[in-house]
């Protein structure tokens, strides 16, 4: 299982949605970390940056699935540490949405 | 000559010292004869009444010269010679670089003192579009200014200050030293270039206000540094809370970037997805705010376009109003993104700003934008117009500090007691 840890290995302050919105955006975090980890198998995240925007969250994990991965392989090789579940529901809950489009 | 030696050395050092830059050894030779008394030893009584009377006869001799040339203007049709005088001398540049006095309200407040407030910002565009004037901004009234309206006011310098120049905007210190403390923290007089002043007093522990911050892109490592700036040593906010505050600001900070200043004609390109962030802390009050403008198009005017109109619709269809106004529109906007019923992936950003209040389950959100405004408390919405018109977007957080932060030293009953005697509201 590969562990990405938001802060250390991306940014201690990610926000936005593209990378028109600023470096350390969702899609860039998306398409350089998520995908090409989850392309290998099972991914753990440690959510330990300053915090997560909307924006970020959804086009980070939403945004998935018209990458290819569906509902089910996310819930399945997708884990989060953190000390906020409601994060995680959300980010989930942002893949069930964008899946049910 | 040698008798000229004797006599410079008569004076002593001292005096052919100053005398030095002014004459030369000539020139007291002809005070002395005018005097009465030539190249002989003189005393220094003589010398000074000498050098006073040639002043006279030059500036004498100087002003026939100058009478005669404004009489021969006058012969040749140029004018007579009161209307050359009153013509003359840098009357008329005074003129132009006279300051114009801007006095403000007595209580600055988007809550207490709305329309007075709004009223102000209105006639001090106003007054420099259309008197062309350069303005002094006086607050010898003001004894109340709200975080909020000090944002406000920041950001409509720095509007100000692109559009008609940096000269042509300046300010005085306030009568309040109360004032004038908010005022020295929150930047104001470093915006228009005024020199700080050691104001007399003790300055307020139990009321603090950063310096403001602005910029006009996504400048999240600014979230931090104004949470340890407010909070410094004394407080701590638990992580929670710390990460809704980031979620919220760092939301509206992409928020303006992505469409508050979409279509909007921007004099300045370094305003151009400018926003603005000011925090302040009262320990009278128990609460600490933060606010967030942008000077963008306002969000009535970018809802058509981030919603199909459908949607707005059914958001509005809870309002008993069939004309929408800015207040109903603003509160559209923040429903569609908090039910998330849309069918598009975007619009979230909204919920954000309530999610820091829905955390903490207590405090209050306020929006204002154009002619409208929408108040949040947890499960209580409110909305409403306004007859003035605010340019933009302000967003203020209210939030109680017992619930948002930890106090990790003691603050001094004194500095409480010392609170504004003139009720300063931050």
């Amino acid at each position: 299982m590969k562990i990405i840890s938001v802060s250390k290995n991306f940014s201690p302050f990610p926000a936005g949605r593209t990378p028109a919105d600023g470096p350390n955006s969702g899609q860039r975090f998306r398409d350089e970390f998520l995908v090409p980890s989850l392309k290998v198998g099972p991914v753990c995240i440690i959510l330990d940056a300053e915090g997560y925007g909307s924006s970020f969250l959804e086009e980070a994990f939403g945004q998935l699935i018209p990458k290819g991965f569906n509902e089910e392989f996310l819930l399945k090789n997708l884990s989060f540490e953190t000390d906020d579940e409601t994060l995680v529901d959300e980010i989930f809950g942002y893949i069930k949405d964008e899946a049910s489009r | 000559m040698p008798r000229l030696a004797c006599s410079t050395f008569a004076f002593g050092p001292k005096l052919t010292k100053v005398y030095e830059g002014l004459l030369n050894l000539s020139q007291i030779l002809k005070h002395a004869t005018l005097a009465g008394h030539p190249g002989a030893y003189m005393k220094k009584s003589v010398l000074v009444k000498g050098i006073e009377i040639q002043r006279r006869i030059a500036h004498r001799r100087w002003w026939l010269r100058h009478l005669e040339t404004r009489r021969k203007l006058a012969r040749r049709g140029k004018g007579s010679i009161s209307t050359l005088k009153r013509k003359a001398g840098p009357e008329k540049n005074r003129k132009n670089n006279a300051w114009f006095d801007y006095e403000a309200p007595v209580v600055m407040d988007f809550d207490a003192n709305k329309e007075n407030t709004l009223a102000y910002f209105d006639g001090l565009h106003s007054s420099m579009r259309e008197r062309g004037s350069r303005i002094r901004l006086l607050f010898q009234q003001l004894r109340s200014i709200s975080s909020e309206a000090l944002i406000y006011l920041l950001g409509q310098i720095h509007l100000l200050q692109e559009k008609h120049g940096k000269q042509n905007l300046t300010g005085c210190y306030p009568k309040s030293r109360k004032i004038e403390h908010l005022l020295n923290e929150s930047g104001f007089f470093g915006l228009l270039n005024i020199k700080k002043r050691k104001v007399a007093g003790k300055k307020t522990g139990s009321t603090r206000f950063i310096t403001y911050k602005t910029g006009n892109k996504l400048q999240c490592e600014d979230i931090p540094k104004i949470r340890n700036e407010l909070f410094g040593d004394d407080f701590e906010m638990p992580s929670h809370v710390k990460k809704e505050v980031y979620r919220a600001l760092s939301e509206a900070m992409a928020n303006v970037g992505e469409h508050a200043y979409a279509n909007k004609a921007v004099s300045a390109k370094s305003l151009h997805g400018r926003w603005w962030i000011g925090a302040s802390m009262s320990l009278r009050k128990n609460i600490f705010s933060l606010t967030f403008y942008d000077a963008g198009v306002g969000i009535p005017k970018t809802l058509p376009r981030r919603y199909n109109m459908e949607l707005i619709r059914q958001a509005l269809s809870v309002l008993p109003l069939i004309d929408p106004d800015d207040g109903a529109m603003i509160h559209a906007a923040v429903e569609l993104g908090r039910t998330r019923t849309g069918k598009e992936n975007r619009g979230k950003g909204l919920l954000d700003l309530h999610r820091l209040i829905d955390k903490i389950n207590d405090g209050k959100l306020t929006i204002i934008s154009r002619q409208g405004w929408y108040k949040y408390r947890p499960l209580r919405h409110q909305s409403g117009p306004m007859t003035g018109f605010l340019e933009g977007t302000l967003i203020s957080w209210e939030l109680p500090l017992t619930k948002s932060v930890n106090q990790l030293i003691d603050i001094e009953i004194s500095d409480l007691e010392l609170e504004d005697e003139n009720n300063i509201s931050v």
